[in-house]
């Protein structure tokens, strides 16, 4: 099981900070929106799989005690092992609010139209402008 | 005779030679062979009833001369001994008189030697031929008659007859009648004469008689039948004889008809069922390249369909895999520019954003033409969705000097389908056709319902017809293959036409192209109006 969780240090105090929990296989592609939302003023948790996502989230929710609707997941959809789409519907079975924002490469209607059916916050298709993933994020769950 | 006209008719088949050259002939040959054998016949039959009365009546003659020689003998024997010499002479020639084929009367004395003439009613220079011969002389000794006759060659008859005078039990004489049959002779003659007269005339009458008979009650029949027989062997199985009369030749003529009724049925009857294996023969042909043109088709589209599949998943396979690489530069590129660096660096990293915003352009390009996404199925109305397509496209001219013609009639009834593909249909046509035609050049898109080939379902078609160098015949079957292209490198990926075809025909439809080398090229993209 890949485990990847990282701390990146930032000017604000980490308990005022939003926490998002990252997941992305590609480690470049993950590093630029981790240091995207970081600029932003995000607490930043990645994940490099499926797996490790849903470690994260229950860490979030069990460890840290965060509300599942105070922090957001921002996850690719085709991952190894469990699947975005996987991790979005294991969280809206266990009744758990986190909003989730999707990733996919070059994503069909189909997979748009299930992760919308599933909940998901937004569904983003790469290679996308990440100024809208920004904005996204922002309007989402503020950094604040 | 029937028996023998069959016999003639089968050895003439037999020797192969046609019936029509020989119809007289065989005719004529058989009547005068019949003729023949009758007259032969009828010939041979008198002849011989004339030969046997000849000698019936000749026998019956020598009885009856023999019997009155007897008669006159035993007179002069019964004369000789009671009368005198003048008496005697007187008596006989009273005999001679009352008898016309009694020609003379002679009586013999006996003498030491022989017999000598003593009395004969014979006169003048016929005395010596009266005289007894030696042997004469003897026969009369030792059988007591002679009996001679004589025929001279002028055919007259002279017949004698002797028997011996007796007195006391002693031969003392002997006595002589002559007969002459001359009258009986030239009767006898003249009755021949008339016999073979009339044997010639029967003959004649009996062959003109045969002839006619013939010639009405068989060779009229048989050339009757002959000409039937022709008729029907020339191929006239309609033909049918009418034998005049009863009879055989009758019965022959009404089974011929039989059975030339029944060739005439069978020859219909496997005419017809010639007939109908033909023609089912060439309703299965029909069927076949039917089936054979459908199977190609189906082969063709097969081939189609699996070559889009493949590039489908080829496609989306390298798209994800492009996409995160891609995402990680646009946003690397993205995040230096707006780190506020030199001029002249974010123009660079402005370039590299573009050439990755256009790769990215491309791959989804890609993407949207061999994605199989669910169509919609609502109403259409071409007459927008043609306007929205040619402005699309004309921004593809590029100062070209081409003219695009819009004939699409306002009134056209809207088809079920899915706009965004129709759409594409037709910026995809449209983008072939432009870069089909060389300017100055003219493409029109026109529409109308149609109902082809004499269908009852009403289609909606789009014409696209340009003024370009139009596609070669043994090219036209293959522009609907992906990635076929006759455009050069770098200017068309080929995949147009697979997906407009693959579009219409997920709508029902079809596309048909009619296309001459140098004069243009027509698409027709024809939609079902009703589902």
């Amino acid at each position: 099981m890949a485990q990847e969780i990282t701390k990146r240090d930032t000017d604000a105090p980490p308990s005022a900070r939003r926490l998002v929990i990252l997941a992305e296989d590609d480690t470049a592609f993950r590093g630029l929106i981790a240091s995207v939302l970081e600029r932003e003023g995000y607490e930043v948790v990645e994940a490099a799989d499926g797996v490790a996502l849903l470690a994260s989230v229950e860490t979030a929710l069990t460890i840290r005690r965060e509300r599942a609707d105070a922090f957001l997941v921002v996850a690719d959809i085709r991952m190894p092992g469990l699947s975005g789409l996987d991790v979005l519907a294991i969280l809206r079975c266990a009744s758990c609010a986190t909003p989730v924002i999707l990733i996919t490469a070059f994503g069909d209607e189909a997979t748009h139209a299930e992760g919308r059916e599933l909940g998901a916050a937004a569904v983003f298709d790469k290679p996308f402008d990440v100024e809208q993933l920004r904005s996204a994020v922002i309007e989402t769950m503020p950094p604040w | 005779m029937t028996g023998a006209a069959l016999a003639s008719l089968r050895a003439l088949r037999s020797r192969g030679t046609p019936l029509s050259g020989s119809v007289n002939p065989v005719h004529r040959s058989l009547r005068f062979q019949l003729i023949a054998i009758v007259v032969v016949t009828v010939v041979t039959v008198l002849a011989g009833s004339q030969w046997l009365d000849t000698r019936l009546s000749e026998r019956a003659l020598e009885r009856d001369v023999t019997e009155r020689g007897r008669i006159y003998l035993r007179t002069i024997d019964s004369l000789w001994g009671r009368s005198d010499s003048e008496t005697l002479a007187e008596e006989l020639h009273a005999l001679v008189d009352g008898d016309r084929d009694l020609t003379a009367i002679d009586v013999f004395g006996r003498r030491n030697e022989g017999f000598a003439l003593d009395l004969t009613t014979r006169t003048g220079a016929g005395i010596p031929r009266g005289a007894l011969r030696p042997e004469e002389e003897r026969k009369l000794l030792s059988d007591g008659f002679v009996d001679v006759a004589r025929s001279a060659p002028d055919g007259i008859v002279t017949w004698r007859m002797a028997v011996p005078l007796s007195r006391d039990g002693a031969v003392v004489g002997a006595a002589q009648v002559e007969f002459t049959l001359a009258d009986i002779k030239r009767l006898e003659n003249w009755f021949r004469v008339i016999d073979v007269t009339m044997l010639l005339a029967s003959a004649i009458v009996i062959s003109l008689l045969l002839a006619v008979f013939l010639g009405r009650r068989v060779a009229r029949p048989v050339e009757v039948l002959v000409d039937g027989m022709r008729r029907a062997e020339s191929g006239e199985l309609g033909a049918r004889v009418a034998v005049p009369g009863g009879g055989e030749f009758a019965f022959l003529g009404r089974s011929l008809n039989k059975m030339l009724t029944s060739v005439e049925d069978l020859t219909s009857g496997l005419e017809s069922r010639v007939r109908q294996a033909t023609h089912e023969l060439a309703e299965t042909n029909r069927e076949l390249e039917a089936a054979n043109e459908k199977l190609w088709r189906a082969q063709l589209e097969v081939g189609r369909s699996e070559r889009l599949a493949a590039l489908g998943q080829m496609a989306a396979t390298i798209a994800h895999e492009l996409g995160t690489p891609l995402n990680s530069v646009l946003g690397y590129t993205q995040l230096l520019l707006r780190d506020g660096l030199p001029a002249e660096h974010a123009g660079k990293l402005g370039v590299i954003e573009s050439q990755v915003q256009r790769m990215i352009e491309t791959i989804r390009s890609v993407l949207d033409r061999t994605r199989d996404r669910e169509l919609s199925r609502t109403p259409v109305t071409i007459a927008p969705l043609v306007s929205e397509a040619l402005a699309l496209i004309s921004t593809r001219l590029a100062g070209r000097a081409l003219v695009l013609e819009n004939e699409v009639p306002r009134e056209l009834p809207a088809v079920p389908g899915d706009a965004a593909a129709l759409r594409q249909v037709l910026i995809n046509l449209l983008a072939n056709a432009i870069d089909a035609t060389e300017p100055p050049g003219t493409i029109t898109v026109g529409a109308a319902v149609v109902t082809p080939n004499g269908r009852t379902a009403r289609q909606l078609e789009i014409r696209v017809t340009d003024t370009g160098h139009g596609i070669p015949p043994e090219e036209l079957r293959r522009v609907f293959e992906p990635f076929y292209t006759t455009k050069g490198p770098g200017r068309g990926t080929g995949l147009g036409l697979a997906i407009v075809d693959h579009i219409v025909r997920a709508h029902g439809g079809q596309v048909v192209i009619e296309s001459a080398a140098g004069r243009g090229t027509t698409m027709r993209v024809r939609l079902p109006l009703e589902t």
